[in-house]
């Protein structure tokens, strides 16, 4: 009995004095035996007042003296101490996991010193207050690729992890590390199992898409969330860089533009440098407003081909590692398109690839001057000789049949990101290209093309362009400008644009698309309803085919760019589509240090994975004798120093048992509180003081006022005349 | 006077020795006195004149009279006569109550106020009887106006002692019916009965065409009820016992026993029977004299 009691009760003695509770019956029992006895002339007013307010009086009184009673047993109580034990919690040592938040925004500074300095030396503190003889295990929420948390009942082994742990670029997702954490402490069969995470609590290492959406509760055990470092939300991130220029090639203008953004309360200044091959080539000075984005474009022009890679940086602020973002890019002498045709005419202009080649290189073969892009033909027969992958683009132009392999090969080039242009044209069998290039289930056209329209010979009757989608990025520069109004389409196939990815990007009167636009995998497919020729459209002896055609290619090959760019921790998929058997991969993080991996020739793709991307920067890789480079950027989600508070936390994190705190001796308390219960001692204090006052209220509001002292009058006498009179 | 009797007190006899207690409705009496008399014709006083009829008297005629009307009246005379007054003593346990405030209990009180009236009664050549009474009568002392009369009566007031239960209307309807001459009844009395009993044994005099004066004598404590503690209340007619927290019940107390006046003042105005109420903290003389005089006034 002793040993339940003292479960709740700090000194159970005291419980003895609950039979006080009966102090106030006794009291009144003796109360109304001593009543003293008085003899009054009669009690036939007394008898009929009392049976008249005895009941409610009973009541009453039975309530004080319930009310009275209640008093004198809290009391009691209160003076034994008790408190709410913890649940779960039994007598022995402690296992727990200690979460350490190391995401990029704990390398915020708060006055010159970084929040994940505090966190760390709060996890000592932790450590400390849980004593040699727990097990406990450190887990970081962005470990690095090897790093595994076990529980050890050595405090020296998660001291050093401790110690020796460092921030991250990355972003942190807590609920899913506590849930890590939970898998862990479950492994443990002992009772006392808690959780203590360490974090600047920034609001996005709280979000609901990283909570199991099972709905469950996320953890039953006790978490002790303890926040680091202060609430100024002052930071600004570049938070993208993107190349928006039309060519990858020398010498061609590049667009590169960088999108800012501020967190601060204020408008903050900034200065906007552009790095290129680690030197600075332009510089922008611009005003953030708080949380409205900014866009900042540089100009700047490639001279030399091959790999560069640049920066976009600001100046520093609490939070650095958001203010850089690098970007790579491949630059190229020319772009390589390859020209697949049926067979080559012995008159060059008859050939049906002869203005495709001259708008493509309009100086062809003149070293002086240099055409960007480069073309290579090739009949249909040898073309699955070809190694697609060497070349920007590849233009199908009016080839009758395409072979199984030809088509397994274009199809394995766009899907990795190469640019596909299809010409229709006399030869072209419809029903063929629909099946193997328009197939519902994988449709590299996604155009379901009907029968030929029109007459190539009767120039008299022919259709205009008359509906051009300015707004797609291919034909914006074209507006306004009306290239195509002099454009005359004799002949063209009907075509039904089929497929969410497709779009029909330039239009005949009658509705039928003349040009369509399918999305595949990471590349682009681009249908011609019409020929290259001269017999279905005049296009090609207007003014528009040529910056059509270029546009065209740099729109289709410029794919490959957006691959340049990773965020932190993702893994980098490198394809390599046309070797078959297993590559050799070298990869040199920006630390430099070399990695080596090797592609995996089973799957659908020759392609290796590589996923220490734990750092920002530029990534080089080499294979099968090429060379290219990849830049991983922070994820800017964690520039956003604004924090969650708790009931942000319990609401997301579905935990139960959850105490956020913002201190080491309110942790320290909150850990007191989970090992020895909640003390209730002041509750009780509190019950008793509250009923005492309400007794007091009640027991004098019962009470009628004391009777008057008797009113010296004159006389007293009250005398009425026989008649009435007073 | 009378000396060396407890309830005749020499102070109060004093104070009210300038004053006397009249009839204001008529009484019969054989003596002449300070009290008009129904009967007509051998008294000094005159009253009014009558038609002569045959039969009356011849002196009788007002000869100036007829000299001025030329009418034969004779004139009618007042004669003042004695008082016939009873004095009901109420002495039943309730009237032995003497709360601790007061020096007299109301029996006390209303001894001192029978004897002082029986004085002044005897002293103005009137007849005074004294009937004591609880659930019967228990003395009746028939009226006279002898002082050795007086003595005896005053012996008799401090032989009276409360104790038994209270049948007041039996009482009254008793006496009404005993007593044949009509006179002035006055009652002292603090009327714990039936109300509604006591008002018809009240009505019961009045039919007899007495005049009635009823003092209705309280003590202070039953009126204002000061009581605090919780308290066992023994009723001194019954002995029963009542344990009750005062506190609770005063307000009630206070309501019914305002009720219970207020009903004898209304019923005693209604049945033209002079209503006195008062309590034992008020010197009885200084009330009695104060009753006179306000009833001198208006007389």
């Amino acid at each position: 009995m002793g040993a339940f009691l003292a479960q709740f009760f700090m000194n159970p003695l005291f419980l003895v004095g609950v039979g006080s509770a009966a102090v106030p019956v006794v009291i009144h029992l003796i109360h109304r035996r001593k009543a003293p006895k008085v003899r009054f002339s009669t009690l036939r007013f007394l008898r009929v007042s009392n049976e008249r307010t005895a009941r409610r009086r009973r009541l009453q009184n039975l309530f004080l003296l319930l009310l009275r009673s209640l008093i004198c047993a809290l009391l009691a109580i209160a003076l034994a101490q008790p408190f709410l034990a913890a649940s779960g919690w039994a007598d022995g040592p402690v296992t727990a996991v200690i979460v350490l938040d190391n995401s990029m925004s704990t390398s915020a500074e708060d006055e010159g010193r970084a929040k994940f300095g505090v966190a760390k030396e709060t996890a000592m503190d932790v450590l400390r207050e849980l004593g040699g003889k727990a097990t406990v295990a450190l887990l970081l929420s962005n470990p690095p690729g090897d790093y595994s948390a076990a529980l050890t009942n050595d405090p020296s082994v998660i001291e050093k992890n401790i110690l020796g742990s460092s921030v991250s670029a990355g972003r942190a997702s807590l609920p899913a590390t506590i849930a890590k954490a939970r898998e862990i402490l479950e492994e443990s069969a002992v009772p006392n199992r808690q959780i203590i995470a360490l974090s600047d609590m920034q609001k996005n290492s709280w979000s609901t898409a990283d909570t199991p959406p099972d709905g469950k509760t996320l953890s039953k055990m006790p978490v002790v969330i303890i926040g680091c470092g202060s609430k100024d939300t002052s930071n600004a991130a570049v938070t993208d860089v993107a190349v928006r220029a039309g060519s990858r090639v020398e010498g061609e203008p590049m667009s590169i533009e960088a999108r800012l953004l501020s967190f601060a309360p204020k408008a903050v200044s900034q200065t906007a440098t552009l790095y290129v091959d680690g030197q600075a080539r332009d510089r922008r000075r611009i005003t953030l407003a708080p949380n409205v984005p900014v866009a900042v474009s540089f100009t700047y022009t490639f001279t030399r081909p091959g790999v560069h890679h640049g920066q976009v940086a600001i100046e520093d602020d609490r939070l650095k590692a958001d203010n850089v973002r690098s970007f790579t890019v491949s630059i190229q002498r020319q772009l390589q398109v390859l020209i697949v045709q049926d067979e080559k005419s012995a008159v060059e202009f008859m050939d049906s690839s002869f203005y495709l080649a001259k708008a493509l290189d309009p100086l062809g073969g003149d070293a002086a001057v240099r055409s960007p892009i480069r073309p290579a033909r090739v009949l249909t027969a040898s073309a699955e000789s070809e190694k697609l992958s060497d070349y920007d683009a590849v233009c199908l132009v009016d080839v009758a049949r395409i072979g199984p392999g030809l088509a397994r090969m274009l199809k394995e080039y766009v899907r990795e990101g190469g640019g596909l242009i299809v010409f229709a044209g006399d030869n072209a069998d419809l029903r063929h290209y629909n099946a193997v290039l328009a197939d519902p289930a994988d449709a590299l056209v996604a155009a379901e093309l009907g029968q030929v329209l029109g007459n190539a010979d009767d120039h008299t009757q022919f259709h205009s362009i008359t509906d051009v989608d300015y707004s797609h990025p291919l034909l914006e520069r074209f507006k306004g400008e009306n290239i195509f109004n002099d454009v005359r389409v004799f002949q063209y196939v009907s075509a039904r644009v089929a497929g969410r990815s497709a779009a029909s990007l330039i239009g005949l009167p009658d509705g039928s698309p003349l040009l369509i636009e399918n999305r595949y995998g990471n590349g682009t497919a681009l249908m011609f309803t019409c020929s290259a020729t001269t017999d279905w459209s005049n296009l090609p002896l207007k003014g528009a085919f040529l910056p059509l055609i270029h546009e065209i290619v740099h729109y289709v090959s410029r794919e490959e760019m957006v691959k340049e760019s990773y965020l932190v921790g993702s893994p980098v998929r490198l394809a390599f589509p046309e070797v078959r058997e297993a590559l050799p991969v070298e990869i040199t993080s920006p630390a430099g240090d070399d990695h080596k991996l090797e592609t995996a020739p089973g799957g659908a793709v020759n392609a290796a994975v590589f996923d220490l991307t734990d750092r920002p920067g530029v990534y080089s890789w080499r294979a099968a004798g090429r060379t290219g480079a990849f830049a991983v950027n922070p994820d800017t989600r964690e520039s956003d120093l604004h924090r969650s508070d708790e009931a942000e936390v319990r609401g997301i994190s579905r935990l139960e048992d959850v105490h956020v705190v913002s201190s080491t001796d309110e942790m320290r308390e909150t850990l007191k509180r989970l090992r020895e219960g909640l003390p209730l001692l002041d509750y009780f204090f509190l019950l008793v003081l509250v009923i005492a006052v309400f007794e007091c209220f009640f027991s004098n509001w019962l009470t009628p006022s004391a009777p008057a002292e008797v009113r010296k009058n004159k006389l007293g006498i009250v005398t009425t005349s026989a008649h009435g009179e007073a | 006077m009378a000396k060396g009797y407890r309830y005749l007190d020499p102070q109060a006899v004093a104070r009210l020795s300038k004053i006397n207690l009249i009839a204001r409705s008529v009484v019969e009496g054989f003596i002449s006195g300070l009290h008009r008399s129904p009967f007509r014709g051998f008294s000094v006083e005159f009253a009014e004149h009558r038609e002569y009829t045959p039969g009356d008297n011849i002196k009788d005629i007002d000869w100036q009279a007829y000299g001025r009307t030329d009418r034969y009246v004779v004139k009618q005379y007042q004669e003042e006569t004695n008082l016939k007054a009873h004095i009901l003593l109420d002495t039943s346990g309730s009237m032995g109550y003497k709360s601790e405030e007061s020096s007299l209990s109301k029996l006390e009180y209303g001894s001192y106020l029978a004897a002082s009236l029986a004085y002044m009664m005897v002293r103005q050549q009137d007849s005074v009887g004294l009937v004591t009474f609880s659930e019967k009568i228990n003395h009746f002392i028939p009226p006279r106006s002898t002082t050795a009369h007086l003595n005896v009566m005053l012996k008799t007031l401090e032989t009276a002692h409360s104790g038994q239960a209270t049948n007041i209307s039996r009482t009254f309807h008793d006496l009404a019916e005993h007593i044949k001459r009509r006179g002035l009844i006055i009652i002292i009395s603090d009327l714990f009965d039936d109300a509604k009993d006591v008002m018809r044994g009240l009505r019961h005099f009045r039919f007899k065409r007495h005049e009635v004066i009823l003092f209705h004598i309280f003590d202070r404590w039953e009126i204002d009820f000061p009581f605090r503690r919780l308290t066992d209340f023994v009723d001194m007619e019954t002995n029963d016992q009542l344990q009750i927290d005062p506190r609770f019940v005063r307000d009630d107390y206070m309501h019914r026993i305002r009720d219970f006046i207020g009903a004898y003042k209304r019923e005693c105005a209604g049945a033209t029977i002079e209503y006195v109420q008062t309590h034992t903290g008020v010197p009885f003389d200084l009330m009695l004299h104060s009753f006179l005089a306000k009833r001198k006034r208006l007389h």
